[in-house]
């Protein structure tokens, strides 16, 4: 039900939806992304618990978990990037917590969010070059 | 507000990386005006072993070990939310023994490492002898962990599918003493510390965290319930045989240190609830579900997810189909509680700092991974 | 001093025809050698004492190994093993200060010994201001905590000294409001008086309203010397080690000295003024002396390992909005009472 209420709203940006268990796995469109976590929010999906990513090989796929006290389901919604230079709208005006998880996806994979307050590395060292968790990364 | 009559300087102080009280390499960045702190940058990573990159090139069964050590205080947790994940994945379920046995060590170790809390967080306020009569209580579990497991604090005692042992003989008598011997005690502590004025004066009304900002910063466990969120993962997304079982959910409404040092309080003694009652209930059976030797889950993605003594645990796995993940995610409590420490701290006094940071209880194995 | 020995050995000295002063020279130095000597063994028991006390109360130990079963040269091996350590003095202090802290604080609370009443006879200088030398006195080595936390160049030691500066500062008054209270009970600022006035049993914490000062006196003594639960200066867990943070080796031990011995000091003091000093049967004077310091001491041990401790804030408000007004409420009924001449 919620993913028809996602559906009829945004259209197009919602590229791919299913269920499965108590998920609802979403396919975002990167430019509507705050939008889409907006609408979530109002809907009771007010807990972010997760934004991560993961490196596909043919793109970065930036994975966003919200879960809703009330009913219990999981909002799993993804965006993808190129593996190189990739820019996303944050969400830090939505979720407040969703600054740092931010930063270890720009640090990890690479991917740049717009409109961040503070968009620098957080786990490794400020003059760290490279971007581990992507699958091409080599350590020296 | 007084009026300024000689200029003051801002001073910027680090707390941290070493440092008596920020419960393990953590770094705070304060900015203060005299004894207030303006604000806070924590900065984190001293931490970082890179667990999730290495998951990728290990198999399933050998990353098991690595996630004993991401909160290292309670490991059982972080080995359930990675196993519930890759079970997920299998379609595997746990046989009914396992379950209860899982539930049992999940419980043991919640109380481990509340214990740890309530030693860690009077030594921080200077109430020494706490800490050490914390530590003493927690030493029968330790031995509790060795005779099943073979190991005090990282226990891997989970198995895809079920237990790595079953517990020995004399194990269960061993644990109900332990559930008869801890609640008096239990009680000694709580009168020597909240029925102390000058540790409520250290405690109350310092830290507060309204509810709805928690939630916002994705806080969870006795932080979030000492806002008096009712939230708790064994409650409301039960796994294993929680929901079978009777207990509280403790919260306070208070949103200060007290508060959040009150619910873990009473959850040890819910924890203690719950152990009895799994030692009543335990079938007999096998510890383990037939697994296939190598583990190659089919294609697909699952999410586990366990309410740690810190909060919402959660592991993100996603196979290929081989024997090595593509992906492993820890979602870890603590992380977002040191994101949410600036907003905790901002306004309070350096005394407070430690106060406040004792309260939230977190480790730094698993915010920086 | 000990007015007897002193005048024989001033008779003897005459009748051999030596000048007077060279006999009070070495008189002076030697009652400082053994005055010296006594801290010291003191300290170093204290220390031991400490570390028992804590052990008990936390259920275990404590020092077991060196000297024996019960470890009594525990503090020597540490004495002997801070003397060897490397001196460190970092850079960026401004070393005639970081040098000279040390000795501010260290001096002054051997000097205060000069009053301390070990028996009848046995007082180093009993002068007719005693209470007022142990006050002015006992005040100084504040300044030589700023001293040590201003010259160290660290964030912390600034944090732990201007801390220090404000809670002794704080606690000065009611400490002395305490001790007006003494003295107008006996009179004098002589300790000599003030002991006399409690000859016979009548010691002064058994008269009403002397046990309220004794109560000011108790907390204030913990705060002057920086203990639980007023030992912010040092705040182990904030402020790793406050103003002594960049001492290393035999300057460090001279802070921990200097601590133990005002212990000392106020808890013998404490027996002075309340607990009819060296007085009691059939033990000879010093040994009461001795037992009523060490009980106090082990009383202060025992608040130590079982309090909490205070935020700055909150042990200057308790100063000045509790303990000031009930000390001058006490010096006002102790006169009250004083002159209806109840005693």
């Amino acid at each position: 039900m919620m993913l028809e209420k996602l559906k009829a709203q945004f259209g197009d940006a919602i590229e791919s939806a299913e269920e499965a268990g108590r998920e609802l796995r979403v396919q975002v469109a990167p430019q509507s992304l705050v939008q889409v976590a907006r609408a979530a929010k109002d809907e009771g999906f007010a807990y972010l618990a997760d934004i991560t990513a993961m490196d596909t090989n043919d793109a970065l796929r930036v994975v966003y978990r919200l879960i809703s006290f009330a009913t219990g389901w999981h909002l799993v919604a993804s965006a993808l990037a190129p593996r190189a230079g990739g820019r996303l709208p944050s969400l830090t005006a939505v979720f407040r917590g969703a600054e740092w998880p931010e930063r270890e996806v720009y640090d990890m994979f690479g991917v740049r969010f717009d409109g961040h307050p503070d968009m620098r590395r957080i786990l490794l060292t400020d003059d760290w070059e490279g971007h581990p968790l992507l699958k091409t990364w080599q350590a020296k | 507000m007084t009026q300024r009559l000689t200029p003051t300087e801002t001073m910027v102080l680090n707390m941290g990386p070493q440092h008596p009280s920020t419960h393990g390499v953590l770094r705070l960045q304060l900015t203060l005006d005299g004894e207030v702190v303006l604000d806070c940058m924590p900065v984190i990573g001293y931490l970082h072993r890179g667990i999730e990159k290495i998951g990728e090139a290990r198999t399933y069964p050998q990353i098991l070990p690595y996630t004993d050590r991401l909160d290292y205080l309670s490991s059982a947790s972080n080995n359930l939310a990675y196993v519930q994940a890759v079970e997920k994945l299998m379609g595997v379920e746990a046989p009914e023994r396992a379950r209860y046995l899982r539930v049992i060590l999940l419980e043991l170790n919640r109380i481990a490492s509340h214990l740890m809390f309530v030693a860690t967080f009077a030594n921080d306020l200077a109430a020494t002898t706490v800490f050490l009569y914390g530590l003493r209580e927690r030493e029968p579990i330790m031995d509790l962990f060795e005779m099943w497991t073979g190991a005090r604090l990282t226990q891997s005692g989970l198995r895809v599918g079920g237990l790595a042992r079953d517990i020995p003989e004399g194990f269960v008598d061993k644990a109900r003493e332990y559930c008869t011997f801890l609640p008096p005690r239990l009680d000694e502590y709580d009168r020597l510390l909240s029925g102390n004025r000058i540790f409520r004066v250290r405690t109350e009304g310092i830290g507060i965290l309204p509810p709805e900002e928690a939630i916002d910063y994705g806080c969870s466990g006795p932080t979030l319930r000492g806002s008096g969120v009712r939230y708790d993962i064994r409650r409301d997304e039960p796994y294993e045989v929680y929901d079978q079982l009777e207990f509280d959910v403790v919260t306070t409404s208070t949103c200060d240190c007290m508060g959040r040092y009150a619910v873990r309080m009473q959850e040890m003694r819910q924890s203690l609830r719950i152990i009895q009652q799994c030692l009543d209930r335990l079938p007999d059976g096998e510890v383990i579900a037939k697994v296939p030797r190598t583990i190659r889950p089919p294609a697909g993605e699952a999410y586990g997810r366990v309410e740690s003594p810190r909060g919402d645990f959660g592991c993100w796995v996603v196979s290929d189909g081989g024997p090595q993940p593509a992906r492993v995610r820890f979602r870890t409590p603590s992380f977002y509680h040191v994101a949410a420490l600036p907003r905790m701290l901002r306004g309070w006094k350096i005394g407070d700092v430690v106060a406040i940071l004792g309260s939230v209880d977190i480790v730094l194995g698993e915010v920086d991974r | 001093m000990s007015v007897g020995p002193y005048l024989r050995l001033t008779a003897w000295w005459q009748a051999s025809g030596w000048p007077t002063w060279i006999a009070d020279t070495i008189w002076m130095v030697l009652m400082a050698a053994i005055v010296t000597v006594f801290i010291m063994v003191t300290v170093l028991v204290l220390v031991w004492l400490e570390r028992k006390v804590s052990g008990d109360i936390q259920s275990r130990v404590g020092p077991n190994r060196v000297g024996g079963r019960f470890g009594p040269l525990q503090t020597a091996a540490d004495a002997l093993k801070l003397l060897m350590k490397e001196d460190i003095i970092a850079e960026g202090t401004d070393k005639v200060v970081f040098i000279l802290a040390p000795f501010v604080v260290f001096v002054p609370t051997l000097l205060v010994f000069m009053v301390v009443p070990f028996s009848g006879t046995w007082i180093v200088s009993d002068l007719n201001l005693g209470v007022l030398f142990v006050v002015a006195v006992s005040a100084f080595p504040v300044v030589g905590l700023i001293m040590a936390g201003w010259s160290s160049n660290n964030k912390y030691a600034i944090m732990g000294a201007l801390r220090a500066a404000a809670q002794s500062l704080s606690y000065e008054v009611p400490l002395l409001m305490a001790m007006v209270c003494v003295v107008v009970a006996a009179g004098s600022l002589r300790i000599g008086d003030i002991v006399e006035a409690q000859r016979g049993g009548h010691w002064f914490i058994l008269r009403f309203p002397l046990q309220l000062a004794f109560v000011i006196y108790f907390i204030t003594a913990l705060a002057e010397v920086n203990r639980v639960p007023f030992d912010l200066p040092e705040a182990e867990s904030e402020l790793v080690a406050g103003y002594h943070v960049e001492y290393s080796g035999m300057r460090f031990a001279f802070f921990f000295l200097a601590e133990f011995a005002h212990l000392f000091f106020v808890s013998a003091f404490c027996a002075t003024l309340f607990f009819g000093a060296w007085e009691g049967p059939w033990l000879p004077p010093v040994a009461w002396f001795l037992i009523k310091s060490y009980a106090i001491v082990i009383v202060i041990m025992w608040v130590r390992w079982t309090l909490p401790r205070l935020r700055i804030d909150q042990v200057m408000s308790f100063a000045w909005k509790l303990l000031v007004p009930v000390g001058l409420a006490a010096v006002m009924l102790t006169a009250l009472v004083r002159m209806q001449g109840r005693w």
